[in-house]
């Protein structure tokens, strides 16, 4: 929780938000760009948009030869997916990667080159949630993936609280350790964020561990009182996430991702898929952590609801770009763009 | 067909390329280096990594002891005796205080080893990651990253659903504070002998084509949580039937003609020894 | 005998020695060469599991086996560690194989011709005892036949790159992996893999590629060209002179084999380009069936999936004859001290459970 409320100056002839914060932001990015493909920047007739490849090294997802779809996991596969979810989670597979039917208008026509997202800045302010809304190609998850280091970009600066560097520049160990202590990630799909041979206790352990607690019994303390937070009856950690109703999955997934106590949550279309009542009990437990932890969050979804209900401030992105960003009553009451209105208007 | 062999009859190139592996493996301690493994004339998975170890390191004034399962009399280690013996005339022996080269399946000797000897062990599987990860490519990427939180998380797990951590023999070891190796299939009674040992350790292991080794006075841990100690095999109350002996690995025996469970040293030589001394 | 003695094992070993030296005399006596006169194919498969080209070894290593495959690649293995390694020939040149079998699947004819050679592809499978071979080699061996054909055949392959239906082939590496020096790290280059598969068992590989052709009835791969013949195998000596030795002929089956399917794009568009993608399988003496798998499996496993067959590491290093018979078969060993351990975890569970006050 900041100390001090936010301030806000709003331009009218800019046509954009203004943020005036005292505290430094937790999470500071600019010109994230990702595109799938060979492209050639110059194509797009602006130097400034493309940029070579960072050297930053391989994504953190992956790394498996010739395996797609499995979400990085050797030893027995999983028991399959969640009951109670609408559809077949997917598998590796989102419409917004290459190929997907959303992107055809992202191509560079001369370099055959799918834009994911151009030029995107953001910055996060402790306590704050910040919603990202858009529909499917609009390149919100993929921002997501960017910042919890699942995919490399292809520019883009990161400065994560208070650190000068570039974060994306940092090295693979570097970042895998910056992602257990400093960041939690609640996945769309719980095969992504969970480990389906595991116990509910140990998944929900695990960047515990991975933070060097080698002392089981307050392992154990602090996975019971993380299920408590979101609401698991503790006998259940025995079992195996695969088991486990929807809604109970992302719950689980929640716990694992404010275990060490990071500084920064990123949930990525955590209710999509969900029943409404089961969303529902999933979005509180999101509201109580936030408001008791104080923790930052980055909120991404298609669904303007859950984002009225959950975010401080909106980003709407459309295509790979922010097209408009501010408070988010004041998106919902006056939308600017006209993608913007459409969606309001389209909120029941 | 050729019957002139090399003295132990791998040729010296392919004992020089050994030799190199095993001084990176040394260097490294824990760390397992790939070498060019050659076809012998016992099986892959019969102990061909151990065996190109000792033919690498054996000189004529060797006396060599091989072991398995402790025991110098089984079937697997008079095979390789026979072996090494047809084409290397080293002395050999029992007694595990006279050996200088000691090649062995599964156990260490019971009475601590000294400066000047050496203990190859046989090994299977030497990635201690394969618990846990299937792919070759990412276990290697763990190792170098020292990202070892995928076996911390199953022995976690094991303690999540049976208040007890259930692996057996071939429990990992943190080596000098950065490899986790696989100290072969030992049973867990024998990892602490890998600490601060006066000997070095070599493993060798054929098929997976990898060596490693621990140097003397090397840190070795068990992998175990703080508030978790380590546990090794319990024998309380029973003792050796032969000799007597409390505070050693016994094997457990049915009598082929009564059916009668006894206990016996599995360390065939150390209870030969005890034998001998007592009269 | 105790199988673990407490004393007598040496002994027990020379007895069952004696035993194996009893089953393996039968009688009569035959001598080797009528292995490598009358059961060429099964000293073709032994050859080529082993990586080592040598129909007299290998009939001794069968007859010493009692006819074991697995035994006799074991034997040939072992053996070939011990000799020197001199020198290695030149590459191959295949296109100068002096043919005995040539067919294509992908078009009814070619230029050269179809030509059937020996196989067993069109005989009937009934069992004679009498096998119809003497009167066809007196038939050959009277008559003053022109075998016909050109010196030198003309690839399938070529025809469909000069068309542009294929791509060109990356230059091969300079330096080509040695897989009987080197282990196989993952990823590996391409002589590597082609190695691997090549000395991979048999079966291994068959059913490798047979479990590729059962999931995936879109991707259905053609037989481009089947060759089988002898080629020459030539040796610079010594290097700095520049002589080359002929050192013989050797036996070969090579296939390529065809799948249309996608490729990265290298026009300006860069689009995705529907193209011929070819595999290769080779393989020594006359095992055609191996070769058509191999070639397959060149192809699966550059081709993204989940199934087994476009894993890398699970195909090269899951299918040689000694480590997994050596593996398998290693099982047999004493694991008492082992067991014992993991006996002792199941007694403390028990225990455990006994101490734990009833509900």
């Amino acid at each position: 929780m900041p100390d001090e409320p936010v301030l806000s100056l709003y331009n009218p002839q800019q046509g954009q938000e203004y943020l005036v914060e005292p505290d430094e932001p937790v999470l500071s990015l600019s010109g994230l760009t990702m595109y799938y493909g060979q492209g050639c920047p110059e194509c797009e007739g602006d130097p400034g948009r493309g940029g070579d490849p960072l050297r930053g090294g391989d994504p953190l997802r992956g790394g498996e030869p010739e395996r797609k779809g499995d979400p990085g996991r050797g030893g027995a596969p999983g028991r399959g997916g969640a009951p109670g979810r609408g559809g077949a989670p997917e598998r590796g597979g989102d419409p917004e990667r290459a190929g997907g039917v959303g992107l055809e208008k992202n191509r560079c026509p001369r370099c055959g080159a799918i834009w994911a997202l151009r030029g995107v800045s953001l910055s996060l302010f402790p306590g704050e949630v910040l919603g990202i809304v858009g529909e499917s190609g609009s390149g919100k998850s993929t921002l997501a993936r960017c910042l919890y280091f699942d995919e490399s970009p292809r520019a883009g600066t990161l400065r994560l609280l208070g650190r000068p560097e570039n974060a994306f520049l940092l090295s693979r160990q570097a970042r895998k350790q910056i992602r257990r202590e400093s960041m939690g990630m609640v996945y769309q799909n719980p095969l992504a964020g969970l480990k389906m041979d595991y116990s509910v206790a140990a998944n929900i352990a695990e960047n515990l561990i991975a933070a060097n607690c080698k002392n089981v019994a307050r392992l154990k303390q602090r996975v019971y009182e993380l299920l408590e937070i979101v609401e698991i009856p503790a006998y259940r950690g025995k079992e195996t996430p695969a088991s486990f109703s929807g809604g109970m999955q992302q719950r689980v997934q929640i716990a694992k991702a404010i275990a060490n106590r990071p500084g920064i949550l990123l949930l990525d279309e955590v209710t999509t898929g969900l029943d409404l009542s089961v969303q529902a009990k999933v979005l509180d437990v999101i509201k109580k952590i936030i408001r008791e932890a104080g923790i930052a969050a980055i909120l991404v979804s298609h669904d303007l609801a859950v984002i009225r209900l959950l975010a401080d401030r909106t980003l709407v992105m459309l295509d790979g770009e922010v097209i408009e960003r501010g408070l988010t009553d004041q998106i919902l009451e006056n939308p600017r763009h006209f993608y913007t209105q459409q969606l309001v208007y389209s909120l029941l | 067909m050729n019957r002139d062999y090399n003295f132990a009859y791998l040729d010296e190139g392919a004992k020089k390329e050994i030799r190199r592996s095993i001084l990176k493996a040394v260097a490294i301690p824990g760390y397992q280096v790939p070498f060019g493994s050659r076809e012998l004339p016992i099986g892959r998975g019969w102990g061909t990594g151990g065996l190109q170890i000792t033919l690498s390191i054996l000189l004529p004034s060797d006396i060599l002891k091989v072991i398995d399962q402790g025991s110098d009399d089984s079937v697997n280690a008079v095979s390789i005796k026979r072996l090494i013996k047809e084409c290397a005339a080293v002395g050999v022996t029992t007694d595990s205080e006279a050996a200088t080269v000691i090649q062995t399946r599964h156990r260490i000797p019971e009475i601590p080893l000294r400066g000047d000897q050496i203990l190859v062990l046989q090994v299977p599987e030497p990635e201690p990651l394969r618990l846990v990860e299937g792919s070759d490519l990412v276990s290697r990427r763990m190792h170098g990253e020292k990202d070892y939180n995928l076996i911390w998380l199953r022995l976690f797990e094991d303690l999540i659903q049976f208040n007890e951590i259930t692996a057996a023999a071939g429990y990992p070891v943190m080596v000098h504070d950065r490899y986790v190796a696989s100290p072969s299939p030992i049973p867990r009674y024998d990892v602490p002998k890998l600490n601060m040992a006066q000997c070095l350790y070599l493993f060798g292991a054929g098929r997976e084509k990898k060596i490693y080794a621990i140097p003397p006075y090397t840190k070795v841990e068990a992998l175990s949580f703080d508030d978790v100690p380590f546990q090794v095999e319990s024998f309380a109350g029973h003792a050796c039937g032969k000799c007597g002996a409390r505070d050693v690995f016994l094997d457990e025996i049915y009598d082929e003609r009564t059916g009668e469970k006894y206990y016996q040293c599995s360390d065939s030589g150390y209870c030969e020894g005890r034998r001998r001394g007592a009269g | 005998m105790a199988y673990v003695a407490v004393s007598g094992g040496e002994a027990a070993i020379l007895a069952s020695m004696d035993l194996t030296g009893l089953s393996r005399r039968g009688e009569p006596y035959f001598d080797p060469g009528l292995i490598e006169g009358h059961l060429k194919l099964l000293l073709d498969r032994v050859m080529s599991e082993a990586g080592l080209y040598g129909p007299s070894i290998a009939a001794a290593a069968l007859k010493q086996c009692e006819g074991s495959p697995e035994e006799a690649v074991f034997l040939l293995r072992a053996y070939r560690s011990t000799l020197t390694r001199e020198y290695y020939s030149r590459p191959l040149s295949l296109d100068n194989m002096r043919v005995l079998r040539r067919v294509s699947a992908v078009f009814k004819d070619i230029p050269g011709g179809q030509w059937l050679g020996p196989t067993y592809d069109y005989t009937h499978r009934l069992i004679q005892e009498d096998a119809p071979g003497a009167r066809s080699l007196e038939k050959w061996l009277g008559e003053d036949v022109d075998p016909g054909g050109p010196a030198i055949f003309p690839r399938v392959v070529d025809i469909l790159r000069e068309q542009g239906l294929m791509r060109a082939s990356p230059d091969p590496e300079g330096d080509y992996f040695d897989i009987t020096k080197r282990p196989l790290l993952f990823p590996c280059p391409r002589s590597a893999r082609l190695q691997a598969l090549a000395r991979g068992e048999a079966g291994f590989i068959i059913a490798m590629a047979y479990s590729f052709l059962r999931g995936h009835t879109v991707f259905h791969p053609n037989v481009g060209e089947l060759r089988c013949g002898y080629v020459e195998l030539l040796i610079d000596y010594p290097p700095e002179r520049r002589d080359t030795w002929y050192a013989g002929e050797i036996l070969l089956t090579e296939v390529d084999c065809f799948l249309p399917r996608e490729a990265a794009g290298q026009s300006p568009e860069r689009e995705k380009e529907l193209r011929v993608a070819a595999g290769y399988g080779i393989s020594f003496g006359r095992n055609e069936t191996k070769a058509i798998a191999m070639s397959i499996l060149d192809c699966t496993l550059d081709m993204p999936g989940d199934a087994p067959c476009h894993d890398s590491e699970f195909v090269l290093l899951s299918g040689d004859t000694l480590e997994m018979n050596g593996f398998v078969s290693h099982l047999k060993l004493p694991h008492y001290v082992t067991f014992q351990s993991k006996l002792d975890r199941v007694r403390e569970g028990m225990r455990r459970e006994e101490r734990r006050p009833a509900p």
